[in-house]
């Protein structure tokens, strides 16, 4: 068939795409597809093997009302079918027709549901995404049966074509956001989208944001609580990582066990990853600090401690704990690189040999250890932010050491200032403690019991503020 | 962002104004001036200063949308406008050198000996810059964010100060000087009038409702928190009161190694440092709109990098210590204080009585009766 030559060649004649021909009722059948993404055993039970076995007349119509046994069938035209056959659809052509039917017997090899390795579970439900945006589709449909539920589909990239999916109630999601994001959405101009990291930078107002202003999660059940206050979720194919806006700082202080426990151990938990920030980000800095500067502020029992360890170094203190600050985070990007064992073995000798050796040599000081190493492990308090934190943790060493106290406090105030200037989609950032919002206070730093939360975050603009009253009407 | 902010906010710039300038220096200047009767000098400044602050609210609702320069450029014309803005801008810069003089006394005496200015101002103006150029908006909501931890910072201060008092010590309070009060009260007006900046957003904060409630017991709290200090203060040092020139630090050194565990007056530095920082930044921000109104025309750029000119001239080369800017407020600067504190009040009543019924009161009645 001349049609086929031309798909063919507009396609560059590469070795996956493969033509298969089949004579039924005396006409012609011909079907064009990529053989590497199609479910080879359904092509034959639901597609030839039906074909060889008719005997009626050949139209485009008969085959799709009577004989495939497919269930996604559309006829489509000759602009669309070059389009499809990337897609990974089937053409099915018949001799004498122009239009072509298209067949959906794609596959891809996909892994299982599994749990998430960035947001284990206590006791809650261990689903995560997987890289197939169908599986996040079937996954959060199985958690909201509502007629409420939208899905919207867009394909972006020139290349990619790859499929974004958003996700939100049209009974609770504000209107302005979701017509605010799909904008966005259809402007952006790329040639791939690999991830949804990618789209990020896009519909963000301040892509050069150092904190992240989008919620990013693997899990259907914290996608789905998000959606149920009013939130659009967004899924791209080809990445676990579904975005939920709008964001705001406190969330990233929430994990999905504390609603599978006891309300006030959820508080109090807050409270120690809230202390875990602090940890992470200023007590690198504040110690450098007092001991460069403000030796007054520490009691003397711990100067005389840290004096003891530290007279005999031959480096200065502010070079010190910038040698191992350096040195605690190479060792941890090698031991996120490495394959699991040698991983291992490279933390086993940093942490150890490294550590213990460098002391004993006299070259760093172990309060200098302690402290690098208590911020480090902070920083797992909060995993989505510890990128973030990493950075912080070095813009206050050098404030520590070389502006003391005040300059790490001048900081502070700043990097708060900073967060509250972030507002993307109308959404304060550092809600609901400034502006403070008395009602979103119930599911904030501290978390009343499930019962008791009747009503929907202020902060996010939806329909119905109330939980209950406007579900299934 | 639009410029706007919520009663809230400023309620916490209202509270964090009231604090700033009287944790160091203020209460043995008090003492100094009128002994054990300080307090009551204080009490009445404090009572002036809600005065005021009640007045300027009752103005700000009948001119919603007006500021000071609006207000008295309707009725008094441009020229008049622009010469108190640019007292008023003077006033702010004076503001700010005290606040910035008097945290260098603070970090000298509870942090580091040879702490510089150059290095105080060097971390100080870029920050408080930074926050009044990321707009009022955002720096208020900085104001509301660290407004809590300032006053439970304050709290524990207080309170672990107050249980090293011993309950034999606390006798009468008013001893015997009394004399001196009127004349405190006019030397030390400089350290009040904090709720000038009101007049100045006038234009930019929300109409709410229980506006005035809300402030008040903001700036109530804390004045209550103020006085506890100054009692603790005085109780604690007594006649020597006025050698201790840094309030808070001195209060707290008296619990310095509770338990044995550590020195507690880290709370006290931590309070005094966030304190000052988002003051000077509320009043970054009053320079910045005063500059605005001044020129007629905005251009942050221009109005924070001509105000870090301005303070870093007379920071440096004016006011370099604490005793210097405390001495010119005290010869100097207390007639200044007429404006703020007869002049503008006055205007104030006489708008209320004069203009009761006009068309634009009744407008925004309507708009108050909606809310």
């Amino acid at each position: 068939m001349e049609i086929i030559d031309k798909i063919k060649k507009q396609l560059n004649n590469n070795p996956d795409i493969l033509v298969r021909e089949i004579i039924v009722s005396n006409k012609k059948i011909s079907m064009i597809f990529l053989k590497s993404t199609i479910d080879k055993m359904l092509l034959v039970q639901s597609i030839i093997s039906p074909l060889i076995d008719y005997k009626g007349e050949v139209t485009l119509d008969n085959l799709k009302n009577e004989v495939l046994k497919v269930i996604e069938i559309e006829k489509v035209t000759k602009k669309d079918f070059v389009k499809n056959v990337i897609r990974n659809k089937v053409l099915l052509f018949v001799e004498g027709e122009n239009d072509a039917l298209c067949l959906d017997v794609e596959y891809f090899p996909t892994r299982q549901p599994a749990e998430p390795p960035t947001s284990p579970t206590i006791q809650g439900p261990r689903e995560g995404f997987t890289e197939s945006v169908k599986t996040t589709i079937a996954l959060i449909r199985k958690q909201l049966p509502t007629k409420h539920l939208i899905i919207k589909n867009y394909f972006v990239g020139e290349l990619t074509h790859t499929q974004i999916t958003m996700f939100y109630l049209d009974n609770l999601a504000d209107k302005k956001l979701i017509k605010k994001i799909e904008k966005k959405i259809k402007k952006i101009n790329t040639d791939a989208i690999l991830d949804s990291h990618y789209i990020i930078n896009y519909l963000s107002d301040r892509p050069n944001s150092l904190f992240e202003q989008f919620g990013l999660t693997e899990k259907p059940d914290i996608v789905t609580a998000k959606i149920l206050e009013g939130r659009v979720a967004i899924a791209v194919d080809g990445s676990p990582i579904v975005i939920t806006i709008p964001f705001m700082i406190m969330e990233d202080l929430q994990n999905s066990n504390d609603y599978y426990t006891n309300s006030h151990y959820t508080s109090f938990i807050r409270f120690i990853r809230a202390l875990g920030i602090i940890m992470a980000t200023v007590v690198p800095g504040v110690y450098l600090s007092f001991r460069l500067y403000h030796y007054k502020v520490v009691p003397l029992k711990y100067i005389l401690t840290i004096n003891a360890t530290t007279q005999n170094l031959p480096f200065t203190p502010f070079i010190e704990m910038l040698f191992i600050l350096i040195l605690f985070q190479m060792l941890y990007e090698v031991s996120l690189r490495l394959p699991r064992y040698l991983g291992l073995a490279t933390s086993i000798v940093g942490a150890l040999v490294l550590g213990d050796t460098g002391v004993q040599a006299g070259l760093i000081s172990s309060p200098g250890i302690i402290v690098i190493a208590l911020s480090l492990i902070s920083m797992y308090t909060i995993p989505n932010q510890a990128p973030q934190l990493s950075i912080l943790r070095f813009i206050f060493l050098m404030i520590g050491g070389t502006l003391g106290l005040f300059g790490i406090i001048g900081g502070m105030v700043y990097f708060i200032n900073y967060l509250n200037t972030m507002n993307e989609f109308d959404t304060p950032n550092l809600a609901p403690y400034s502006p403070r919002i008395k009602n979103d206070l119930q599911d904030a730093l501290t978390r009343q019991p499930i019962s008791k939360m009747k009503t929907r975050p202020k902060v996010i603009k939806n329909k119905d503020e109330k939980r209950g009253l406007g579900g299934e009407k | 962002m639009k410029e706007q902010i919520s009663i809230r906010q400023t309620a916490c710039f209202c509270a964090i104004s009231l604090l700033a300038l009287k944790l160091i220096a203020l209460p043995s200047l008090l003492f100094e001036k009128s002994n054990s009767s300080g307090l009551i000098v204080a009490i009445l400044l404090f009572i002036a200063d809600f005065l005021m602050l009640f007045l300027y609210l009752k103005i700000k609702e009948k001119y919603p949308d007006f500021s000071l320069y609006e207000i008295i450029k309707k009725y008094l014309g441009k020229i008049i406008a622009k010469i108190v803005y640019i007292l008023i801008y003077l006033f702010f810069v004076f503001k700010l050198c005290m606040l910035m003089n008097e945290g260098v006394l603070y970090m000298q005496d509870v942090v580091d000996e040879d702490y510089s200015l150059i290095v105080f101002l060097l971390t100080y103006l870029p920050v408080i810059t930074a926050l009044s150029f990321n707009g009022l908006k955002s720096c208020a909501r900085t104001c509301e964010f660290g407004f809590v931890f300032i006053i439970i910072g304050l709290i524990i201060c207080l309170f672990l100060s107050e249980i090293s008092l011993s309950f034999g010590e606390i006798g009468p309070l008013f001893i015997k000087d009394t004399k001196n009060i009127l004349s405190a009260c006019f030397d030390y007006n400089f350290w009040f009038s904090d709720f000038l900046f009101v007049t100045i957003l006038a234009d930019k904060i929300k109409i709410e409702k229980n506006a005035k409630r809300k402030i008040f017991s903001f700036v109530f709290m804390v004045a209550i928190l103020l006085l506890i200090l100054y009692f603790v203060y005085f109780r604690l040092f007594r006649v020597t009161a006025f050698l201790n020139k840094n309030a808070i630090a001195d209060v707290t050194e008296y619990n310095r190694n509770i338990g044995n565990s550590g020195n507690i007056d880290i709370i006290s530095i931590l309070v005094y440092l966030f304190v000052i920082f988002l003051q000077g930044s509320l009043y970054m921000n009053c320079l910045r709109i005063c500059y605005e109104k001044i020129f007629e025309y905005k251009n942050s750029y221009h109005s924070l990098i001509s105000a870090n000119i301005i303070l870093i001239l007379f920071e440096y080369f004016i006011f370099f210590n604490i005793q210097k800017i405390t001495d010119f407020v005290l010869f100097y600067f207390k007639y200044f204080g007429a404006l703020i504190w007869i002049i503008i009040p006055l205007f104030y009543i006489l708008l209320i009585i004069i203009c009761k019924e006009k068309k634009y009161d009744k407008k925004y009645k309507k708009l108050y009766k909606k809310i």
